[in-house]
């Protein structure tokens, strides 16, 4: 392998883009109704999946509100067990198949995936609108379901309660997730195809941003997975409908066998949850602290032994059911290997921040609240995978604290901080930096107000899914409902701003942040086309140029450090003098 | 550090430099104020693909990659299969006896045959003959018809048993085991009925293509989606090849224990 | 980053030579070796018809499975076109019935080791069970003997319910 030395860019800047009068973008080209809902661009169905996640983050939120209000006081105050066990069922299903699933990838990824590697569309446009439109039938399956009596039986499913004994709504809701992990499917194929035979010419794998590596992690899951639970919840719906048992003892059959399936298929779906958001912190911590990410190929290898991995740790959900002790142990340890990976990454964002010359803008605020806070959930993961510890803590409110600080501590905040960081370039609109601020700092402070005391709660022994409990632990519910609606303000914020900057926010400009990437070459909000023409890559990605070395390996820099500030001057006289 | 490398070279060693013209050049998907929408007539290669061999490549890696999600979903049946039939070998066994082999083999040999057409179809379009094509599809569409008729049968065949569990249930002959063989055969409605649904998707597909290829919209240098449907029946095709090991052919040496058919 | 007119030769790394030949070999376009292929086919589904009337014990399941997956293969490599097609459509190809195996192999691990107990805790199992007088039969009275440091003959374990015998003694 030859290496070619590159003049970099930061030597002689571009010439600014000359843009032609009336020049159309991806928005303005049509303002009909049949051009966004038959729309072939990438871009509109990323944004039209934007809209229908956050619609459907604003549902499964009220469920959760509705819960936490619940919760407030040690009685069933306002709903009765029921109506919560339909409301903790609803925000469930909302929030994994509704949101978190199509979140980043779906939202960010679609958009911004083929503009990152060079390339004009998705390789099967077609194949994509149509995944949005299984997704919105899917969800309206399964909203159909909750408005029509709810289901009850947690979003896992499990047998033979879902099969056999709950009274509510289960084969409608099971049918619409069965249509939604279709489209889900779908999005995962395209991506990969994508990245396989749409790059630019030069963009190489190891020159391909971390997003784009960790986009494509998600999608083999997609791909690899999906299909299992599509399977599982067709027979417990065949189960249901014809009343014949699969899962059901008392006709010879297994619920562990049930619980196999579905957890061969969302254990590795938190992974499609949390990778793309890996993706958006590498963009971020990248471009905020204008370094290179350090050990980029170790981080984008470390996308794929997390999907790789992550297909052999489900049996950690089960190890309270009955599943063989040594199925147990070999989980359990296999379990910890996911730890290795993920740990790289956190330490490699770390030291890409070191030295670097960080800027705390709103994207990167957000970056570092996901960085103490999904290292929290990762490390309480590490807590459940011992069999030991995992049998006192299992159906504990730990469980929910755990899963929330990686779900919402991690892909809530890296969404929202990728929101934030290509707003510029998705609408050409700045949001206002000053709100952006306090909304993560809210989002922050709020998150762990509510979900830190429920670690304290689980270890203490509250079970989850219960209405009513015991008075002891009053004090720490009522924590954790307080710090819900701080969260729920701070959640709320960007809606409104980001909505008003739409209208009136000041226009962005092609690289408002001064990163690097293919998506900040190209104008804000780009052409239908993404680029006027393809881009030829020359360099690798993150190649910021290190404006001052702070690294004290230079003379120079080690004279700075060791004198008084009063002698730079001497100093900078000294180098001009040189220069004479 | 300040220096800055490219680490991978500009060109691959082997690989044919484009032509040596300018690349494309696009004006977009907007032609004269029109966007390019879900229903219309796509060029090809499509706009956003450099060339043809692009997008070639690219539907057919989209293709496996579908079939191996089809694989993934097949393999949820195929596992619950194994279990159950470890945890209740006599009932596996009887309801594998109670099954129709000749029928079973004599469809298996229908669709191998099917396979066969489909692939002279495809050999047919790289020689550019649209109306060799349009036969061989329709070969593979009645050897699809054929199968579904000898399959007919033998589902109605199980009726009349009353081997349909949740329609009338007369296959108790196990004594307490007989929930063993009402698992059998709810498992083996539900593999051959998601096969047979394949089927179906695989009929309608081959007639769209078929048509596509009476309307000459083939060329020895574009038959795309011939190739793609092709493959799908292909693999329909293997997923009964496992399926008649696994339902018809269960220890065939021993003797049915309790009756038969 | 560079744009296009700097470098006119550049490679566009998505087209390789191989692939550009895709599907129109010219001596490729015979029937025969369909017919062969088919040929093979169907004797295999004799075969495998004939040889499940054959009793192999512990065989019969491996060898029904081993036809099934040649016949598999044959399709695949010849009717579907793997042996033309690129690398990395065959690793797509590869990769799904590799996930196949982890999907059935981790979980049979989980169904074939559920009965097994580790030593130490099949001997406390086995006093558990015993005092809180659950085991029925003539083995009750046998087991009511076994002490804490006594080794448990292979017979004993066996035949206790939910102890089997484990491999690694």
């Amino acid at each position: 392998m030859t290496t070619v030395p590159i003049t970099p860019d930061y030597a002689e800047p571009l010439p600014p883009i000359v843009r032609p009068a009336g020049e159309t973008n991806y928005l303005n080209i049509s303002y009909t109704l049949k051009s966004w809902l038959l729309t072939l661009d990438h871009k509109r169905i990323g944004m039209l999946y934007l809209m229908s996640v956050t619609f459907f983050f604003l549902i499964g939120g009220i469920f959760a509100t509705l819960m936490r209000l619940e919760l407030a006081t040690p009685q069933g105050d306002l709903v009765g067990p029921d109506t919560y066990n339909k409301l903790f069922t609803a925000h469930g299903v909302t929030m994994i198949f509704f949101f978190l699933i199509p979140s980043i990838p779906a939202t960010i990824g679609n958009f911004m995936l083929p503009i990152m590697i060079g390339a004009r569309d998705l390789a099967f446009p077609r194949i994509n609108l149509f995944s949005w439109y299984l997704y919105l039938i899917g969800a309206a399956f399964t909203m159909a379901a909750m408005i029509s009596g709810g289901v009850d039986t947690g979003w896992t499913f499990y047998t033979p309660y879902s099969s056999v004994y709950s009274n509510s709504q289960v084969a409608l809701a099971v049918v619409g997730i069965f249509v939604t992990g279709f489209s889900s499917i779908l999005t995962g194929l395209n991506f990969v195809v994508t990245v396989h035979k749409m790059r630019a010419p030069g963009m190489t794998f190891f020159r391909m941003p971390l997003f784009v590596w960790s986009n494509y992690a998600t999608s083999l899951i997609m791909v690899l997975g999906t299909p299992v639970i599509s399977i599982t919840l067709a027979l417990v719906a065949v189960e249901r409908l014809f009343g014949v048992g699969i899962f059901d003892p008392s006709n010879g059959g297994d619920p562990v066998l049930f619980q196999h399936m579905f957890w061969f298929y969302s254990h590795p779906a938190v992974y499609i949850m949390v990778l793309p958001g890996f993706g958006v912190i590498s963009e971020l911590m990248a471009a905020f602290s204008r370094k290179p990410v350090f050990g980029y190929k170790v981080v984008a290898f470390a996308s794929l032994a997390i999907a790789l991995l992550s297909f052999f740790v489900w049996g950690h959900h089960m190890f309270t059911t009955g599943q063989s002790i040594y199925g147990g142990l070999v989980f359990s340890v296999l379990s910890f290997l996911v730890g290795i990976p993920t740990a790289v990454k956190v330490f490699n964002w770390t030291f890409t921040m070191y030295k670097g010359s960080v800027s705390l803008e709103t994207p990167m605020l957000f970056a570092l609240g996901f960085l103490g806070l999904f290292t929290l959930g990762g490390l309480t993961g590490l807590f459940l995978a011992a069999v030991g510890l995992d049998v006192h803590m299992h159906d504990t409110y730990f469980v929910v604290a755990h899963f929330h600080y990686v779900m919402v501590g991690g892909t809530v905040l890296a969404f929202l901080g990728g929101l934030h960081y290509w707003w510029p370039k998705m609408t050409g609109k700045m949001y206002a930096e000053g709100w952006g601020k306090v909304s993560a700092v809210l989002v922050f402070a709020g998150f762990n107000l509510t979900f830190f005391p429920q670690f304290i709660l689980g270890y203490l022994g509250m079970p989850r899914r219960y209405y009513a409990y015991a008075s002891e632990f009053q004090v720490l519910h009522v924590l954790s409902s307080a710090g819900a609606s701080v969260l729920a303000l701070g959640f709320a914020l960007p809606a409104i701003y980001l909505t008003y900057s739409l209208f009136r926010g000041t226009p962005a400009g092609d690289n408002p942040w001064g990163a690097k990437g293919l998506e900040w070459e190209t104008t804000s909000p780009p052409p239908t086309e993404n680029f006027r023409r393809i881009p030829i890559v020359t360099e690798d990605a993150y190649n910021y140029p290190l404006a001052e070395p702070k690294h004290g390996l230079y003379p120079e820099d080690r004279l700075i450090d060791n004198q008084s500030k009063t002698d730079r001057g001497d100093l900078q006289a000294l180098k001009a003098g040189d220069r004479h | 550090m300040s220096e800055i490398h490219a680490t991978a070279p500009l060109t691959h060693p082997g690989s044919p430099v484009l032509d040596s013209q300018e690349p494309r050049q696009f004006t977009g998907k907007e032609t004269d104020g029109h966007v390019h929408t879900f229903f219309d007539q796509d060029q090809y290669p499509a706009m956003h693909f450099e060339d043809a061999g692009q997008q070639k490549l690219a539907a057919a890696l989209g293709m496996w990659a579908f079939l191996a999600t089809e694989v993934l979903l097949f393999a949820g049946l195929f596992l619950v299969y194994t279990i159950y039939r470890n945890l209740n070998h006599e009932g596996f066994f009887l309801g594998s006896h109670m099954l129709d082999i000749p029928k079973g083999t004599a469809n298996t040999m229908v669709l191998l045959l099917s396979s066969v057409c489909v692939v002279l179809a495809v050999n047919q379009a790289q020689k550019g003959n649209s109306r060799g094509i349009v036969r061989n599809l329709i070969f593979t569409m009645i050897l699809g018809l054929v199968f579904f008729v000898i399959k007919g049968f033998e589902w109605h065949h199980d009726y009349e048993e009353g081997l349909v569990p949740w329609m009338q249930w007369d296959g108790d002959r196990l004594g307490d085991k007989n929930f063993q063989l009402r698992l059998f055969m709810v498992l083996y409605f539900v593999m051959t009925g998601t096969h047979a649904a394949h089927m179906i998707v695989g009929m309608v597909l081959l007639g769209v293509v078929a048509y596509k290829a009476h309307q000459n919209r083939f060329r020895p240098d574009y038959y795309t989606p011939l190739e793609m449907v092709g493959l799908y029946w292909h693999f329909v095709d293997i997923v009964w090849v496992f399926l008649i090991p696994t339902l018809y052919l269960i220890d065939l040496y021993a003797k049915t224990p309790g009756g038969g058919h | 980053m560079a744009h296009a007119n700097d470098f006119p030769d550049a490679d566009h790394g998505h087209v390789r030579a191989a692939d550009s030949h895709h599907g129109h070999d010219p001596h490729d376009h015979g029937t025969g070796l369909y017919w062969i292929v088919f040929l093979a086919l169907a004797g295999l589904m004799i075969a495998t018809v004939l040889v499940s009337y054959i009793n192999m014990g512990h065989f019969n399941v491996p060898v029904a499975y081993g036809i099934a997956s040649l016949k598999a293969a044959l399709i695949l490599w010849f009717f579907m076109h793997l042996n033309r097609s690129t690398r990395l459509t065959q690793v797509f190809a590869f990769a799904s019935f590799v996930w196949l195996g982890i999907f059935l192999i981790m979980t049979l691990g989980d169904y074939i080791s559920r009965n097994m107990v580790p030593r130490a805790q099949a001997q406390t199992m086995i006093r558990k069970v015993d005092s809180y007088d659950v085991v029925s039969g003539s083995r009750h009275n046998k087991l009511d003997t076994v002490g804490p440091e006594e080794d448990l003959g292979v017979q004993e374990r066996a035949n206790t319910p939910g102890v089997t015998e484990h491999k690694n003694h």
